[in-house]
């Protein structure tokens, strides 16, 4: 699972939803492996305005993964401004998002504790009917 | 219809059944289908969506300009048994997007007479659809899965049904298609 995919993710449960603890999810004795992918520097400089900020360092944080800078970096950051390539800084994001990923562990609401199990990178979501 | 507790009744009917059938049911799931392709196509680079079913992932890395989180837990619309169930997961389908986003719903066709299955207008829109699987040394199999096929319409219908708005809608291979927005506040 993707680190980017942790940006999108809160508790299944209901009554988590309107709870701001809900978010982001918590990894939890989490295996990380790096896949490396091509880098795709206008997707990146796209999904930049959506991401979590706050949520994202967060994450860097709980696991043990080089910090973000305190503030999002800017359109212009993300490229070499002679050359027009992609900057250090953009490298280090598509690093981060794209090609690390959660192999196994598990995700833990902030808000009910509640913890879904990672297994070969996919989340197990499924709640049984009373915790809905 | 009249059925029994439609949890019970899907997980006899669907899950149960999906259960068993997984490996085989993926193998054959691998060529995206034209609507589906050209709708994931024609999203702007850095579009974040959710394939809300996604079987085996099959169209998660259609278009490398979008991000799409797959979630794989056999409730898809055709396979829930009630139409309140059926409405229920196009509002909760809708509720993920933005006020500028769209879903595109697609579900199987009661009006297929060219298919093999063959239904058409005149019949009974809650089937049970057989899947045969040939396993070595067991022989064959047939599993019998609930399908609510969907009239002309229908769909539609549910999506307003569910306080969203048709975008645009039509038919491919035996499936009734909608591209919906989640709707304007009225």
């Amino acid at each position: 699972m993707k680190i980017l995919t942790l940006n999108f993710l809160c508790c299944a449960r209901k009554t988590c939803k309107s709870s701001p603890a809900s978010f982001p999810l918590h990894p939890k004795e989490a295996s990380l492996e790096q896949i490396e992918t091509d880098i795709n520097a206008l997707f990146i400089k796209n999904i930049l305005p959506r991401l979590d900020w706050e949520a994202m360092k967060t994450l860097t944080i709980e696991l043990g993964l080089p910090a973000l800078p305190t503030e999002p970096p800017s359109p212009e950051a993300l490229e070499d401004p002679d050359s027009g390539e992609p900057s250090q800084t953009l490298k280090d994001l598509h690093q981060l998002l794209m090609e690390t990923s959660i192999e196994s562990g598990a995700l833990r609401c902030g808000n009910c504790d509640h913890e879904y199990a990672v297994k070969e990178g996919i989340a197990n979501f499924l709640l049984p009917s009373h915790m809905v | 219809m009249s059925v029994e507790e439609p949890n019970s009744y899907e997980e006899q009917h669907v899950h149960s059944v999906y259960e068993e059938i997984a490996p085989h049911f993926s193998s054959t799931r691998y060529k995206p289908w034209p609507i589906i392709e050209s709708y994931l196509q024609n999203l702007l680079s850095g579009s974040i969506g959710l394939d809300i079913g996604c079987g085996n992932g099959k169209y998660l890395a259609v278009n490398k300009e979008i991000f799409i989180i797959g979630s794989d837990s056999i409730a898809v619309i055709h396979h829930l048994s009630t139409p309140a169930r059926r409405i229920e997961a196009v509002a909760s389908i809708l509720e993920c997007l933005k006020s500028t986003g769209t879903a595109l719903l697609y579900v199987w066709a009661l009006e297929q007479e060219s298919s093999r299955r063959g239904w058409s207008e005149g019949d009974d829109q809650d089937v049970m659809v057989p899947w045969v699987m040939r396993k070595k040394g067991e022989g064959e199999r047939t599993f019998q899965r609930y399908y609510h096929l969907y009239r002309k319409g229908e769909l539609e219908a549910d999506v307003i049904s569910a306080g969203g708005e048709v975008v645009e809608s039509g038919y491919e291979k035996d499936n009734w298609w909608v591209i919906a927005n989640r709707g304007s506040p009225s």
